[in-house]
C-alpha cells in the first residue's frame, strides 16, 4: 500500500517535471496511464491547498473552520472536474471518435490542473507575505509587473496543456480541438460566473 | 536482439503516430504552425515568459496603472 503510494508520487513529480520541459510527450505519456493512485495523489494536492488557503484567508488554524469550508471547495472542484472530463467526452461521442476513453481524459486533465494549482499556491503565500492591495510606488509597480508575468506564463502554460488534453485524449485535429475548447467556454465561463457570485471560486480553479 | 529493436521501434512509431499530424489546409499555415509548435514542445518558458513579458509591458503601457489595481484584485481571487 505504501509503496503503491510512493510511487504513485514519484511518478506525479516525474510526469509534472515532463510537463515542464517536454509537454507535448508527457501528456502523449499521461493519456496512456491506467495508474489512478497518481489522480489521488494530485487530488489530495488539491485538498491540502485548500486546507493551506483556508488557513491564509480565515486566519485561523481552528480545524473546524478550515476543514468545513476546504472540503466545500473540494466537493466544488470535484464536481466541476466531472462536468468538464463529461462535457468532453460527450462531445468525442457525438463527433464518433474512435479510441475514446473516459479513463484518458481523467488523466490528462488531472494533470493540467498543476498550473492552476501552483498559481493558487504561490497567490495565497504572497497574500500572506505581501497582503494587497498593491499601490503605484516604484516597489508596487515592478510587483505587479512581477506578478503579472508569472500569470500569464502559467496561464500560457494552462491553455497548452487543456489544447494537448484534448487532442491526445480525443484525438482530433487542430481545427477540431480548437472548436471543442470554444465549445467549452460557452458554458464554462458562465458556470465560472456563477461560482463567483456563489463566492466559491472567484478565479475558476480547473 | 532483432526482436527487441524492432518491437523497440514499433513502440515508437506507434506513440509518434498515435495521433495524426495536423494539417490546416495551406502549406504556408501548415508550416507556421509546425515551426511554432517544435519551440512549444521542448521547454515552453522559453516562449511564455518573454511572451507574457511583453503582454504585461503593453498593458502597462496601454492601461497605465490600472495593472497595479488587476494585480490586488488578482491577490485576492485565491
Amino acid at each position: 500500500m505504501v509503496s503503491k503510494i510512493l510511487t504513485s508520487v514519484i511518478m506525479v513529480l516525474h510526469n509534472l517535471s515532463r510537463l515542464i520541459f517536454s509537454p507535448y510527450t508527457a501528456m502523449r505519456k499521461i493519456v496512456q496511464e491506467s495508474d489512478y493512485g497518481q489522480v489521488g495523489v494530485i487530488f489530495g494536492l488539491v485538498y491540502l491547498y485548500f486546507l493551506y488557503a483556508n488557513i491564509i484567508r480565515e486566519r485561523t488554524l481552528h480545524p473546524f473552520i478550515i476543514s468545513k469550508s476546504a472540503l466545500t471547495s473540494f466537493t466544488v472542484f470535484l464536481v466541476t472536474f466531472f462536468l468538464v472530463t463529461s462535457f468532453f467526452y460527450i462531445v468525442g461521442k457525438m463527433l464518433s471518435l474512435k479510441n475514446l476513453k473516459y479513463r484518458k481524459l481523467v488523466f490528462s486533465f488531472a494533470y493540467s490542473v498543476f498550473p492552476a494549482l501552483l498559481w493558487f499556491i504561490a497567490t495565497s503565500t504572497l497574500y500572506f507575505l505581501l497582503p494587497p492591495p498593491r499601490t503605484i510606488s516604484i516597489p508596487g509597480k515592478m510587483f505587479a509587473l512581477v506578478f503579472s508575468t508569472y500569470s500569464i506564463s502559467l496561464f500560457l502554460w494552462r491553455f497548452i496543456l487543456l489544447y494537448l488534453s484534448v487532442r491526445f485524449s480525443l484525438k482530433t485535429t487542430f481545427f477540431k480541438t480548437i472548436a471543442i475548447i470554444a465549445l467549452f467556454f460557452i458554458w464554462f465561463i458562465p458556470y465560472s460566473f456563477v461560482m463567483y457570485q456563489l463566492k466559491i471560486f472567484r478565479i475558476p480553479f480547473i | 536482439m532483432k526482436d527487441k529493436v524492432y518491437s523497440h521501434l514499433k513502440k515508437r512509431y506507434d506513440d509518434v503516430y498515435s495521433i495524426t499530424p495536423n494539417d490546416l489546409g495551406f502549406p504556408w499555415l501548415t508550416k507556421f504552425y509546425k515551426t511554432l509548435t517544435a519551440q512549444l514542445k521542448f521547454f515552453p518558458f522559453k516562449i511564455f515568459v518573454p511572451l507574457a513579458l511583453i503582454i504585461t509591458v503593453i498593458i502597462y503601457l496601454v492601461f497605465g496603472i490600472l495593472i497595479v489595481r488587476l494585480v490586488s484584485l488578482l491577490q485576492y481571487g485565491f
